[in-house]
Formats: C-alpha cells, sequence, structure tokens
C-alpha cells in the first residue's frame, strides 16, 4: 500500500498542518516507507495471532465517579488567543 | 408489466447520553447547563500529558443500558481513538469503543405492519465520549451562513452508548417503535434518564430502497433528527425521495443528508467528509469485566416495561393502552402496582391513577415520587368505592379532599359529612316523605297522569337527591319515588 502526496496532503490539512512542497514529499516518503514495512508483514501467517495492542497484559484502571472540578478552568480558555466571553472562538466551521 | 414496489430498508443508530455525576475520562461534573467551559480541564480539553481515567459507574451503566437492548457483555473490550477533526473535539480524536465494544448482539421487539411483532436486531453498543457544542452565529440558528462558531466544552468528554442496529427496520412507523421502546428499557434500567429535551438521545438513520425489479438503491445517512416525530418524518421523506429517483430510473446517490425540520426536507450535507481512521487508545488498557460483575449488573436489572405491560395486559385484565400508558414511566407503574398489592382492584385503580392521580400531578406539577396520596392509601380510597361504601362521586370529592389537606380516608370522609355506605332505608324515606310533602303540585300532577314523559318525577328525583347530599344511590330513588307516588 503506498498514499500519494494529494492524500498525505489531505491529512495534513484535516490536521490543520500547511507543508511546504518540500516537507510534503519528505512526509510521504517517510511514511510510505514506514508502510513498505508493515506490507513485508503480510508474508507471514498471521491466522491465529491476536492483534497486539499492549506490551504487557494490564486492566483498564477504574475510578469512582465523583466529581472534582478542575481548579483553574479559565487559565484553559485563555490559552487560546481566539476567546470571546466565555466561548472558544472559531472560524466558521460549515461549508457554503 | 406489474407495478414496481420498493421495501425500504433501514438501520438506525442512537446515541444516547449515560447517567453519571463526572465525565467518563475525568473528573469534570457531566452538568452541560453550567456556564460555558466551566467544566472543563486539561483531559477533556485532550491537553498534552493529561491521561484518561475511566469512570467506573459509566462502565456499569453501559452494561445496564446493554442488557435493556437483550445483549450479552463481552468479558473484553478495548477503547480506540477515532480520527476527528473538528473543533468540538480539542484532541483530534474522539475516544470510542467502536470496534471491540462492551455488549454483544441484542434486539429490540416492535410490530410489523400487520402488527405482528418483529425483533430488530441490535448490532451492538458501545462506549464513547461525547463532543463539546458549538453555537453558531447566524441570527436564525441556521447553521449555514455564519461567520464565527462558538464553542462550549462543557459538553466534550461525557459519557455517551452509540446503539448501532442492523437494517432491519421496514418503515418509519417501525422506526418510531423501536427508539421509543428502547429509550423506555434504557430509562427502566437505570442507565440514563434519556431526556429527549436535553439532548440525551439523538438519531442517525441510514436509509436505502430494495426495488422489486432488484435494484438496490445506495445508502444514505440521514443526520440531525433529535425527536421522535423528526425520526418519522425525516424517514418518511427519504423514502418517498429515493422512490421518486428510482422510478424515474436515476441511481440514488451515496451521501449524508441533514434532516431540516422546518422546512421538512433532506438537504446533502455541505460538510467535508473526515478521515475516520481508528487506532487502538493506548492511554487505556483493554476493559475486562468478570462474570461475577455481569450477574452482579443483571441482578440490578428490573423488570422492562414491555414485560411488565403484557403482565398487566394477561395477570390483571388492564387494556392494553391502559397498560402501555402506565409502564411508560417506570415510578408510575410502582405507584400502581403498589396500589394494587395494598389490595386494590387493578382495572379501577389503574383508572384511578390514570384520570384522578394523574390529573392532580398535572395541576399541582408534581413528580409521582412526591405525590401527597400514598398507593396503600389510595387502594383503600378505590377498595371503598368499589364496594359501593363511597359513590363515585363521593370517593372523588374525597380524593380531592385529601389532596389538598393531606389526611386520611376517614379523616376526609367525616370532614365532608359523608355517610359512608350512602342514604337509604328509613333515611331515604324520610327524605322522600319531606319532599313530597313541600311539593303537593307536583305529586297531583304525577298522580292524575299528567306527567307523560315522567319529567316531574325526575324533578322529585332531583331534589331528594340534593337533599341526600349526593349520598343516596340515584337507582333506589327512582325506586322509591315511584313506589311513594303510587
Amino acid at each position: 500500500m503506498k498514499l500519494t502526496s494529494e492524500q498525505v496532503n489531505d491529512i495534513a490539512l484535516e490536521s490543520r498542518l500547511l507543508l511546504t512542497e518540500q516537507e510534503l514529499a519528505g512526509a510521504t516518503r517517510y511514511i510510505n516507507n514506514f508502510l513498505e514495512i508493515l506490507d513485508s508483514f503480510k508474508e507471514l501467517d498471521l491466522t491465529d495471532v491476536e492483534p497486539f495492542s499492549f506490551a504487557e497484559v494490564l486492566e483498564c484502571p477504574l475510578r469512582e465517579d465523583k466529581v472534582a472540578a478542575f481548579p483553574d478552568a479559565e487559565a484553559i480558555l485563555h490559552e487560546s488567543e481566539h476567546v470571546d466571553g466565555s466561548y472558544f472562538k472559531v472560524p466558521r466551521i460549515m461549508e457554503e | 408489466m406489474a407495478e414496481l414496489t420498493f421495501t425500504p430498508v433501514i438501520g438506525i443508530e442512537i446515541h444516547i447520553r449515560l447517567k453519571s455525576d463526572s465525565k467518563i475520562f475525568c473528573s469534570c461534573s457531566t452538568n452541560t447547563d453550567a456556564p460555558a467551559n466551566t467544566n472543563i480541564c486539561p483531559v477533556c480539553m485532550g491537553l498534552p500529558g493529561s491521561l484518561p481515567h475511566l469512570n467506573h459507574r459509566v462502565v456499569e451503566q453501559g452494561m445496564l443500558a446493554g442488557l435493556a437492548l437483550n445483549c450479552g457483555i463481552r468479558p473484553k473490550s478495548l477503547f480506540f481513538r477515532k480520527s476527528y477533526f473538528y473543533p468540538d473535539l480539542p484532541k483530534g480524536h474522539q475516544i470510542s469503543q467502536c470496534d471491540l465494544p462492551i455488549t454483544t448482539e441484542g434486539y429490540i421487539e416492535v410490530h410489523d405492519a400487520e402488527g405482528n411483532l418483529k425483533k430488530i436486531r441490535v448490532h451492538h453498543l458501545h462506549l464513547e465520549e461525547d463532543v463539546g457544542s458549538l453555537h453558531h452565529s447566524a441570527s436564525d440558528g441556521r447553521l449555514e451562513g455564519a461567520d464565527t462558531s462558538y464553542v462550549d466544552y462543557n459538553r466534550s468528554g461525557t459519557p455517551l452508548a452509540e446503539i448501532v442496529s442492523e437494517p432491519d427496520v421496514a418503515s418509519a412507523a417501525e422506526a418510531v417503535e423501536y427508539v421509543t421502546t428502547l429509550r423506555r428499557r434504557v430509562i427502566y434500567s437505570g442507565a440514563s434518564d434519556v431526556e429527549l429535551e436535553k439532548g440525551m438521545m439523538r438519531f442517525d438513520a441510514n436509509v436505502s430502497m430494495k426495488c422489486s425489479d432488484g435494484r438496490w438503491g445506495h445508502k444514505v445517512e440521514v443526520k440531525n433528527m433529535n425527536s421522535f416525530k423528526a425520526l418519522e418524518r425525516a424517514i418518511e421523506f427519504e423514502i418517498k425521495r429515493q422512490k421518486k429517483i428510482m422510478l424515474s430510473g436515476g441511481e440514488v446517490i451515496q451521501e449524508t443528508r441533514h434532516w431540516n425540520d422546518a422546512k421538512g426536507v433532506t438537504t446533502g450535507s455541505r460538510l467535508k467528509e473526515f478521515y475516520r481512521k481508528f487506532i487502538v487508545e493506548p492511554d487505556l488498557p483493554p476493559l475486562f469485566i468478570s462474570q461475577e460483575w455481569i450477574d452482579r449488573m443483571k441482578a440490578r436489572m428490573p423488570e422492562m416495561p414491555d414485560v411488565r405491560a403484557n403482565r398487566y395486559v394477561n395477570e390483571m385484565n388492564l387494556p392494553r393502552e391502559v397498560a402501555d400508558f402506565i409502564t411508560d414511566d417506570k415510578n408510575l407503574a410502582d405507584y400502581f402496582e403498589s396500589c394494587v398489592k395494598a389490595g386494590a382492584n387493578p382495572v379501577r385503580a389503574a383508572h384511578w391513577v390514570r384520570t384522578e392521580v394523574l390529573r392532580v400531578m398535572n395541576e399541582k406539577q408534581l413528580k409521582i415520587q412526591n405525590f401527597m396520596i400514598k398507593p396503600e392509601v389510595l387502594a383503600g380510597l378505590v377498595t371503598r368505592v368499589e364496594e359501593g361504601k363511597l359513590s363515585t362521586t363521593q370517593g372523588k370529592e374525597v380524593f380531592d379532599y385529601m389532596c389538598s389537606n393531606n389526611c386520611s380516608v376517614d379523616d376526609a370522609v367525616n370532614k365532608l359529612g359523608i355517610t359512608e355506605g350512602g342514604v337509604a332505608g328509613s333515611a331515604l324515606d324520610e327524605i322522600i316523605k319531606s319532599v313530597l310533602a313541600a311539593n303537593p303540585d307536583v305529586l297531583n300532577e304525577i298522580k292524575s297522569g299528567l306527567d307523560k314523559k315522567g319529567k316531574k318525577l325526575k324533578f322529585l328525583q332531583g331534589l331528594v337527591m340534593k337533599e341526600s347530599k349526593g349520598q343516596a344511590k340515584p337507582q333506589e330513588v327512582a325506586e322509591a319515588i315511584a313506589q311513594a307516588v303510587k
């Protein structure tokens, strides 16, 4: 499997990344090299092998349903430059 | 040429907000009515270095909701990151169990067009986090034409159950029964209050059409329905639209369409399509659920509303519509059953609950849990009416008095000066005697045979009823007067 530079550019745009031509070529090459390594796994018979997700057998830790308000929610709001009152402001999100 | 027929093939995705105090992966409150962006923290805002920590209660609520839909519980499930580039979720991904959900298959029963029961299979229910809410600046609230969007992340990270059906739904009516039954079952399980007006239940429908000539139209995903009515109208519209296209030989395009409730139409979405790839959430190891935990959850499941309604019909002889009505609200059904357990006739008790109790609840804006007359007390009143100790009218007077004065049946009867068992025998004869003595002209008219239509006789009956303060039985009064004027 290989990605075209257009596909990589689409993903970059969705991630709000503007890549120069050079960066795009580099990213496409990097991703395709990686995909090539993954492709080589196809040679193996993995029929009875469970997908590997975690290096250790861990159990998902659970917490009690208790509210503990974050002490400085306002600081998070003001991490953004685009704030109006208590709202985050983003450019129009609907396509015309 | 045989006329072409079309069969709608519909699958429904439902998002339900699960009931919990804190969010699914952090300790922020789930109160979405709080001032904007006050219930946020580094976890639900996806700030670097923060780690999700799964809420124990949300897992249990997911299990309860799943059991309510006849699903099995998986001993191992997993969370994924679903790539999602949209400003209502700041992490750039949604944490969701989309690929290895907490439940296995289930089903909900509905009635088909012929009235037969059919199963709508539930593919699975999975846990995930909700996204923030976007507010648009267009003055009329339209999504299009807004210059800026405002984001409130209070909702971001509140727990959701996504319920995905198989495409077994064949009409808008079946869709509505499916979501209505599902909602009632989930409420009964205690997993969610599913308050529609608070946006706790949202629907998407996948609609396609199968034609009798063998053609199969593409699937269209219809979004933006948040009421049963909207779901019904959107599906009906989409069925008509697709049928029209296929009848004219056209091809239905596979797309996402938005339901416009004001205009009553679906329109092609102008939203960009996203890359929605999944990777395993590396910060959340697998969720293991022991059989013992599953058994504990099963033991917590109450009798489901449709099962309960069937029992009322089969064992208590309640009409179907009354049984459905009472079981619609679990607390109301609990009240009714306590009343029956205390000895009330079920049919009569159901009637009282449905008319008098609900009337006062509405008038006084009360919940049944806070109703001033306890079910055991109502049972006593209902029984006295049934045994004829109180007439229906007297029973209602006593009921109203009890509601206003918070007192017992006996107190109300005494205060209202009601003679239990009514005015009868010699007491009734005395009243009739005095009424006849006070109206000699009327009596003469009847005796001389001038009262051909019986109007004068009715007049006397009315006077006697009034004198007895409504405590005489009308039938007995009529007979006694007829005897006395002979």
